[in-house]
């Protein structure tokens, strides 16, 4: 037996039906779900596993290589590198998830804004929007943390800037699955059924936005995670004490000559595998939700 | 073509005073002092002398005529001077330090699109095979990849472990000759650079062929028994090429933004290192005119690209007479 | 036609790439130049070489410029500009300058003593809001009483008055009439020193060349390459390949360089220190029984060895060891378990490992850095960890100094300080009470509002008898130190590498202050290149 046909043995009825599911997604799709499954618990539980103390300096251990007690090595001054990579997850993930969500809320709002107003309203919505997504976003995204970093903080500034440059994306797809979904014949059913505005909206609306919406987040973390570690590595992100994946890169820059080969590699890893997985999952549900799309179109 | 060419052109202005009204809108709501930006942090100046500075600046004015002053001395060239390169005027630094980008892009473009073609066309000709699998990998572990990560691990294996390539800036520093770019010092900034939009041009010229191989046309021309090599490069390649081109318009901004990373961690002196300086120096006027001349260019690459695909696309061609 | 089209394309972006390589210097023409040639390597590019911009009086970029006075390698101030060293009248307060007449800007035009007023006038503008009207605030008028003679009236006798004649002097003919903040001659500077610009790339490099009619005789290495490597693997990879001369590095890379052979290198002293300053007004900080406590639980040379590499020495005050004004009275050994005791005689006594507590109130207080500057990152973080084993909870904050500014009596701040000058010059703004209201973080950070510490201040600048200074200055050491708000942690060694084949180098104790004519490169004009390496 499979490890996934041994996992639903052991499950009740509906986590068997769910490892059942799970044994069906292709190979890459299984592996990338279990890597980010073992990043986002790692997360969640990362202050639980092993507190951070960003002050934990040991003087005298200063930029030791890999060993039994420090299975990633040491930092520059000191540090267990595993914990403070593990934070980074933690952090790092935490601020993208943050952001992504901010984007998501300005996007759906101004999606649906264009798409419910229509005509004139919407067409000055939208060319707003395209100047918004015409801008480069780690351009446009350095200038909002200038601007805003001292007032809001570094995760705080991160975290607008990636709203602010990512929203547009969002708008877009929910502006169009809208304005596609009052055209479908179940809304006109319902409609004619004599369904109110708000009836539509929570029963036949948001159901159909959410997965859009679902992937759409799940890329936008993906991104955000890159630019959060960007911002941070380039000095402008979360303050330099603090253990988000980008300034352990920026340390591990430093210490590159003097050996320490091992700060630059594992923040770099634990972002690749972050945005792999995610980007996995992410094409393969796209695909996954095509085919459903389909189906409704002949309805 | 020319009156898609003019209308472009004449919406040009009008894109920029909208990035103009949001950055300058921005950078009113946020904190930012521009007295003390003008000052310096570590000047000890006193209130009063700050409140005669902002006076004799205009900085006190109410903010339409601040943003109208501001669009007109634009208009005329004047992006007003900046912090971090000594009081010397911004449209002048940009202007001195673009070339270094533009060589920087300009090269990554090209391997891009010639990297993109030639591994697309290679992986969908030997589709379901080792290779095509490793250049899919590679180039998903590219998108995951951070840039300036792999800029890293370039720099300290090929430049600093095995010294087969400069650690940076753009020419020998004892060159008796000013100004230029040696080949040799561009190589490893420009395929960094390079890495992070080849995958998704390589991806879509495969993913393109795969379609448009299944395509009637296709087909038939197999069932002539022209030989596959043909097929993939007459028949199929030309209509992959014509979206491959549109490509450019939408990831042109990705590479100008590229820049910023992979010129800090190579000393490039283009663009993208100003940005940095600018952004920390607090400069708001540089960054504001890199911003404007950005958006520009982006502008320009997507009119470029829809040239481009117009000349290249006959049925548009055919339509257009 | 669709390949004509992906032609077209290709063609344009090749010309766009050929038309920007222009054409480079080739390596192998650049050995011919190699001689003659020094190419330095500094982490930031210059932004601004007038002398009038300058943010310290020492002249930081001051190879294209010559002051009235300038320091020997042993810091004594001697005439450069100036024929003699100056006189001053009776009460001090005039001080009279006689200029060489011999002197000539690198135009041609000869230097008179209208350049040199319209120099000090220049800073004390209030429209050019130059930094240095800070410490020329004795300065009352400058006179050129004839073309060779300079008269400076003082509001005050001041003593440390000849260091302030260490100042670039412009010529009054290329900045007369202009914005001296957006003046071109901010990046095409015009002056009399041994050194001339030849090219400024912005972003790129800055050469020099010779000044052939420099009036102390034109300087043997004739051309200089400054180029701006910010990253610091990659100056010590430059370093490794011969490509550039000299440059300053991080003491951790020094370990390799040493082992190349092909360079000296100098571990240079600097006054440079890194320093809490902990405000009165903070509820935990404002006794100072506990302040006096915090310095014996620094383990200040475990920092050193750790955080720096070994290249530094333990801080104990404002000024360095080896200055003619230093006193020891602040040395203290680094003892926690007397730390501990002392704090709990304050009331704060902890249980176990916990945080100390007095009343319920935590022994914690906020420790900020500026966020871009790595090593006091570093530092802090060492520093946090030592407070936390005697049960002082630090919180760090990495930010940038316009917030730190507006915090400034939310926390503590790490900042870096030390001359090894004229001290009077740096401590009265940063110790004095009257400065203690002021909404600026860099005087007097933390509001000590203490009277004998004013009194050794006034006391010291008072009087020009050096040896009366000298006591003043140990008095106000010794309150200082009694007082506790600065906790000086460490002072910084500059690692300087040099290529072998550079003769002359005899490197000068550094400030804290940036610029590359200092230190290691104060007598660059005097170095030269050994033609058989």
């Amino acid at each position: 037996m499979s490890a996934g046909g041994a996992l639903g043995a052991s499950l009740p009825v509906g986590g068997r039906r769910m490892a059942d599911a799970v044994r069906r997604w292709p190979v890459s799709m299984q592996v990338a779900a279990g890597v980010l499954a073992v990043l986002v618990v790692v997360a969640l539980l990362a202050n639980v596993i092993a507190p951070l103390d960003d002050a934990a300096v040991d003087l005298d251990r200063v930029l030791e290589g890999p060993s039994a007690a420090h299975p990633m090595g040491t930092d520059e001054v000191g540090r267990d590198l595993l914990v403070r990579v593990l934070h980074g997850v933690r952090i790092s993930l935490g601020i993208a998830a943050l952001a992504a969500l901010g984007a998501v809320a300005v996007g759906a709002l101004v999606g649906v804004l264009a798409g419910t107003l229509g005509g004139r309203a919407d067409a000055v919505v939208m060319r707003v929007t395209d100047v918004f997504a015409s801008q480069n976003h780690l351009l446009f995204g350095i200038l909002l943390l200038v601007l805003f970093r001292p007032a809001l903080g570094g995760a705080g500034a991160v975290m607008l800037a990636i709203a602010l440059t990512h929203w547009p994306t969002l708008a877009r797809i929910v502006r169009g699955e809208l304005m596609s979904l009052r055209e479908r014949p179940f809304v006109a059913a319902a409609v004619g059924g004599g369904a109110s505005r708000r009836r539509l909206a929570r029963r036949h609306y948001v159901p159909h936005l959410l997965p859009a919406v679902g992937l759409a987040f799940v890329l936008t973390v993906a991104h955000a995670i890159f630019h959060e570690s960007a911002y941070s590595f380039l000095g402008l992100g979360l303050p330099a004490h603090q253990a988000s994946l980008g300034n352990i890169l920026n340390d591990g820059q430093r210490s590159l000559l003097a050996g320490g080969w091992w700060i630059a590699l594992f923040p770099g890893l634990a972002i690749l595998a972050a945005a792999m997985t995610i980007g996995t999952i992410a094409e393969h549900w796209r695909e996954h939700l095509h085919p459903r799309w389909r189906s409704e179109l002949e309805l | 073509m020319l009156k898609l060419i003019a209308r472009r052109l004449a919406l040009l202005p009008l894109i920029l005073l909208a990035v103009a009204a949001i950055t300058f809108a921005l950078t009113e709501i946020s904190p930012f002092d521009p007295v003390d930006a003008y000052v310096g942090a570590e000047s000890g100046v006193t209130p009063e002398r700050k409140a005669e500075i902002a006076h004799a600046r205009g900085f006190d004015q109410p903010l339409h005529e601040r943003f109208g002053r501001w669009v007109a001395n634009v208009a005329q060239g004047d992006l007003g001077t900046s912090v971090v390169a000594g009081g010397q005027p911004v449209a002048g630094e940009i202007a001195a330090r673009m070339s270094a980008s533009i060589a920087l892009v300009g090269g990554a473009l090209v391997l891009v699109l010639v990297g993109g073609l030639v591994f697309g066309v290679l992986a969908a000709a030997l589709r379901g095979t080792f290779f095509d699998w490793l250049v899919r990998t590679l180039c998903y572990f590219n998108t995951a990849a951070p840039s300036f990560w792999v800029g890293l691990l370039a720099l300290y294996v090929f430049s600093i472990e095995l010294g087969w390539l400069p650690a940076g800036g753009t020419s020998d520093p004892r060159a008796v000759e000013s100004g230029g770019i040696d080949l040799s010092h561009l190589i490893l900034p420009m395929v960094v650079l390079a890495m992070t939009q080849y995958a998704w041009f390589t991806l879509f010229v495969r993913n393109t062929l795969l379609e448009v191989l299944r395509e009637d046309h296709v087909q038939f021309a197999r069932a002539q028994g022209i030989g596959e090599v043909a097929v993939l490069l007459r028949y199929a390649l030309p209509n992959a090429l014509i979206p491959f081109v549109t490509l450019v318009g939408t990831h042109l901004s990705e590479l100008i933004g590229g820049t910023i990373l992979v010129e800090a961690i190579f000393g490039w002196p283009g663009l993208g290192g100003l940005t940095l300086d600018a952004a920390l120096g607090e400069d708001i006027p540089l960054l504001l005119g890199i911003t404007l001349c950005a958006s520009v260019l982006v502008v320009l690459g997507n009119l470029l690209a829809d040239v481009l695909y117009r000349v290249m696309d006959p049925r548009v061609r055919e339509a257009a007479t | 036609m669709s390949r004509v089209g992906v032609g077209v394309g290709t063609a344009i972006v090749a010309l766009l790439v050929l038309g920007a390589l222009g054409c480079g210097g080739s390596d192998e023409e650049a050995g011919t130049a190699a001689d003659g040639t020094l190419v330095i390597a500094l982490p930031s590019q210059p932004e601004n070489l007038n002398p009038i911009a300058d943010d310290n009086l020492y002249g930081g970029n001051q190879k294209f410029f010559n002051g009235l006075l300038r320091y020997s390698q042993d810091l004594t101030a001697v005439p450069d500009l100036a024929r003699t060293i100056p006189t001053r009248s009776a009460d001090g307060r005039t001080v009279t300058v006689k200029l060489r007449d011999d002197v000539k800007f690198h135009d041609g035009t000869p230097l008179t003593s209208k350049d040199v007023a319209f120099t000090y006038n220049a800073i004390l503008d209030p429209d050019s809001a130059a930094p240095m009207a800070t410490p020329l605030d004795t300065l009352d008028k400058v006179t050129a009483v004839d073309a060779t003679t300079m008269r400076f009236d003082l509001n005050r006798a001041d003593p440390a008055f000849y260091d302030k004649l260490q100042i670039g002097i412009v010529p009054a003919a290329a900045l007369q009439g202009q914005d001296i903040k957006t003046a071109a001659f901010n990046r095409k500077p015009i002056g009399t020193g041994p050194y001339v610009i030849k090219e400024f790339q912005p972003g790129g490099r800055i050469v020099m060349e010779a000044n052939p009619k420099y009036f102390r005789g034109a300087p043997k290495i004739k051309r200089i390459v400054l180029t701006a490597v910010e990253e610091e693997n990659a100056r010590v990879a430059l370093l490794e390949k011969g490509t550039i001369d000299a440059a300053g590095i991080v003491p951790k890379l020094a370990g390799r360089v040493r082992r190349n052979g092909n360079y000296n290198v100098f571990e240079v002293r600097t006054a440079d220190a890194r320093v809490a300053a902990l405000p009165n007004g903070d509820p935990v900080l404002r006794d100072r029984a506990v302040r006096r406590a915090l310095s014996y639980a620094v383990d200040r040379q475990k920092i050193v060895d750790g955080a720096l590499e070994g290249a530094g020495e333990p801080a104990y005050g404002p000024i360095m060891k080896g200055h003619w004004a230093y006193s020891p009275a602040a040395e203290v050994e680094f003892d926690p378990a007397r730390a501990g005791r002392l704090l709990d005689a304050a009331g704060w006594t902890r249980r176990g490992d916990a945080t100390r507590t007095k009343g319920g109130r935590k022994l914690s207080f906020t420790l900020m850095y500026p966020s871009n500057d790595s090593v006091r990152k570093d530092i802090a973080l060492g520093f946090t960890a030592q407070m936390k084993a005697i049960g002082v909870d630090v919180n760090l904050e990495g930010l940038t100094f316009d917030v730190i500014e507006k915090r400034q009596d939310r926390g503590a701040t790490e900042f870096g300080y030390g001359t090894p000058y004229d001290p009077d010059i740096e401590l009265y703004t940063l110790f004095h009470s009257r400065f203690a209201a002021d909404e600026d973080p860099f005087t007097n950070y933390t509001r000590t509002r203490n009277a004998a510490i004013d009194g050794a201040l006034e006391a010291e600048r008072s009087t020009l008898d050096a040896g009366e200074r000298k006591q003043h200055f140990v008095r106000l050491q010794e309150e200082l130190a009694n007082d506790a708000s600065w906790l000086w942690l460490v002072r910084l060694r500059h690692i300087s590498v040099v290529s072998k084949r550079v003769k002359g180098v005899d490197p000068q104790v550094e400030p804290h202050a940036h610029g590359f004519s200092r230190g290691t490169s104060w007598n660059l004009e005097d170095w030269s290149l050994d033609p058989k390496r």
